[in-house]
């Protein structure tokens, strides 16, 4: 009996997590005349692959997905290799102030990006770099520097410090102790705190909808949910679907990979309190 | 080397090497962070030419839109944060149950958690749509409502949506934060517990909850601020309307920016939200500390 309710209380936690999918799946495979139907169809009847065409004809999702993917990508290696110095920094060499500043950066990781977007988007105009990646690879990588520096602080502080004694009677420099022997011992927290970036560059949302003004430069997040957000009649919404459920999949691929990576990255915190 | 060297603060350069691996960090903290928030703090206490002025901070606060932004955004923190964390924590417990294919049920977690925001709300606005969306339909053969609701287009409605759509995108993360809680609790604490003959209620409220509650607080405080900043489930779903019926501080501050122009008011309602957030998180962590104190 007791068996009974916990198996349908996990069937009902897996419908909770996919039902909006799987409506999303039927109207991005269903032709216009069904997924306008009222009252909707709420199984499949019809199928078509129109819409995931008309998607790439309509708005240029290959350029949004390479838009996303080059910042995405630059904003994730810079913000990893420099947040895991600073880490070490604070990890091994230790100094005075080293908690002062993880606890400003983990207050700053609270405030949202609309309360300092207005002075950004003046710099960036004045230095003439709107519609630039740069505009968006720069603060990206400030924004993610909170989580990274804290995970990877706290990794680098379970490793033996005697490692880097060592490394250092054996004559190496600072910066070679740290890019020879910590930061590759470091590696599985590095890979975590790295998809977890990414996932956070790829997913944001204000920055990439201000300061990417020109439609070519336009994010794929961005270019998705503003074709729905343009205009307020006749929503291509076969197409739209169809252009999101596109977005997931790298995201639920990157999940099926490393799901073990991310929990741990995720809960890091939440265990020490 | 003399044996003090071990103690790296004895080494030569230590101060130019701590310079030296802190700076890039703080290089993109100061100009990306640091500067832009301040700037906003002088942009709202100065006018257009310069001097300095409460001007817009009068304006701000005697405004009533900012009074209703300030109020929609607590109690949009308030309801979704109290249902997440309700739903999370019974989430969580079943999780942690032994039973079949409990990894790949923690995986399709993740898959809310991926989406971004904007493109979930994306999502749930079709879902939501009067006449061929699910959703009001499903409610209405279900005989919740005696006609298909119009989500989006009524005030109520709009709120709601917007609950409902981050409900369902972060369950499933307090859920797992809730999990990482739960499974720290040593097993023999339960097993003592058994022998002595506990209930399941009497386990949960005096060993589960007491165990669990720094990874409740911590959950807790995260979901509140994140909450608190709203801005691509709203900008996405509702655009802040129907009228100004969800028009949370982050959509606001860019609507009195980007839409009226009015950079000075924006800063000083930008301003106003970090002190919120700044003010919760002092009287978060002075909560921290005083149950830190009693279950230590």
């Amino acid at each position: 009996m007791k068996r009974f309710f916990l198996y349908l209380g996990v069937a009902f936690m897996i419908f909770y997590c996919l039902f909006p999918l799987y409506f999303l799946l039927l109207g991005s495979f269903e032709p216009t005349n069904v997924s306008y139907s009222s009252p909707p169809i709420l199984y499949p009847v019809a199928f078509t692959l129109s819409n995931y065409i008309g998607v790439f004809k309509d708005i240029p999702l290959s350029t949004y997905i390479m838009n996303s993917t080059i910042v995405s990508l630059s904003a994730t290696a810079i913000v990893v290799f420099i947040g895991a110095m600073s880490a070490f920094a604070i990890a091994k060499i230790k100094f005075r102030g080293s908690g002062i500043l993880l606890n400003l950066l983990l207050i700053f990781g609270f405030f949202p990006g609309a309360i300092m977007i207005f002075p950004l988007y003046k710099m960036f105009a004045d230095l003439h770099i709107l519609n630039n990646y740069l505009s968006l690879i720069l603060p990206y990588i400030s924004m993610n520097i909170p989580l990274t520096v804290w995970v990877l602080t706290t990794y680098f502080e379970q490793i033996p410090i005697e490692l880097y004694e060592a490394a250092r009677v054996d004559g190496m420099s600072r910066f070679q102790a740290f890019y020879k022997i910590i930061f590759p011992l470091g590696i599985p927290a590095v890979s975590t705190v790295a998809i977890l970036d990414f996932i956070a560059c790829w997913n944001e949302f204000i920055l990439a909808l201000t300061f990417m003004t020109k439609k070519s430069m336009r994010t794929i997040t961005v270019g998705i949910s503003m074709i729905s957000g343009r205009f307020s009649y006749q929503y291509p919404w076969g197409e739209i679907i169809a252009g999101a459920l596109l977005v997931t999949v790298p995201l639920v691929v990157i999940i099926f990979i490393a799901q073990e990576k991310i929990i741990s990255g995720l809960t890091a915190g939440a265990i020490k309190g | 080397m003399p044996e003090r060297s071990l103690n790296p603060k004895h080494e030569k350069g230590y101060w130019w090497a701590i310079v030296g691996f802190v700076v890039p960090v703080l290089f993109f903290f100061t100009v990306f962070q640091i500067y832009p928030l301040s700037k906003n703090v002088w942009l709202s206490l100065t006018n257009i030419a310069g001097r300095l002025t409460l001007g817009n901070f009068y304006r701000t606060l005697s405004s009533q839109s900012f009074w209703q932004s300030t109020w929609i955004t607590v109690e949009f923190s308030l309801i979704s944060v109290s249902i997440e964390m309700f739903i999370g924590f019974i989430f969580a417990l079943l999780l942690n149950q032994e039973f079949r294919g409990r990894k790949a049920v923690r995986t399709i977690f993740l898959i809310p958690w991926a989406l971004p925001t904007a493109i979930m709300a994306t999502g749930w606005k079709f879902l939501l749509q009067h006449s061929y969306g699910p959703i009001p339909w499903i409610l209405y053969w279900l005989h919740f409502v005696k006609e298909p609701p119009y989500f989006l287009s009524l005030p109520k409605n709009a709120f709601i949506s917007i609950v409902m759509a981050d409900v369902w995108k972060t369950v499933p993360f307090c859920a797992l934060l809730l999990l990482a809680g739960l499974q720290a609790i040593p097993k023999d604490l339960y097993e003592a517990m058994d022998v002595d003959g506990a209930s399941w209620f009497f386990k949960l409220r005096r060993l589960t909850i007491p165990l669990m509650l720094p990874a409740i607080i911590v959950t807790l405080i995260f979901r509140f601020l994140q909450a608190f900043g709203v801005f691509d489930l709203i900008w996405v779903l509702t655009n802040g309307g129907p009228g100004n019926a969800t028009m949370a501080l982050s959509p606001f501050i860019y609507q009195q920016t980007f839409n009226w122009l009015d950079i000075r008011n924006g800063a000083a309602t930008a301003v106003m939200t970090a002190l919120y957030i700044l003010a919760i998180v002092a009287a978060m962590w002075v909560t921290r500390s005083y149950i830190g104190r009693r279950y230590a």
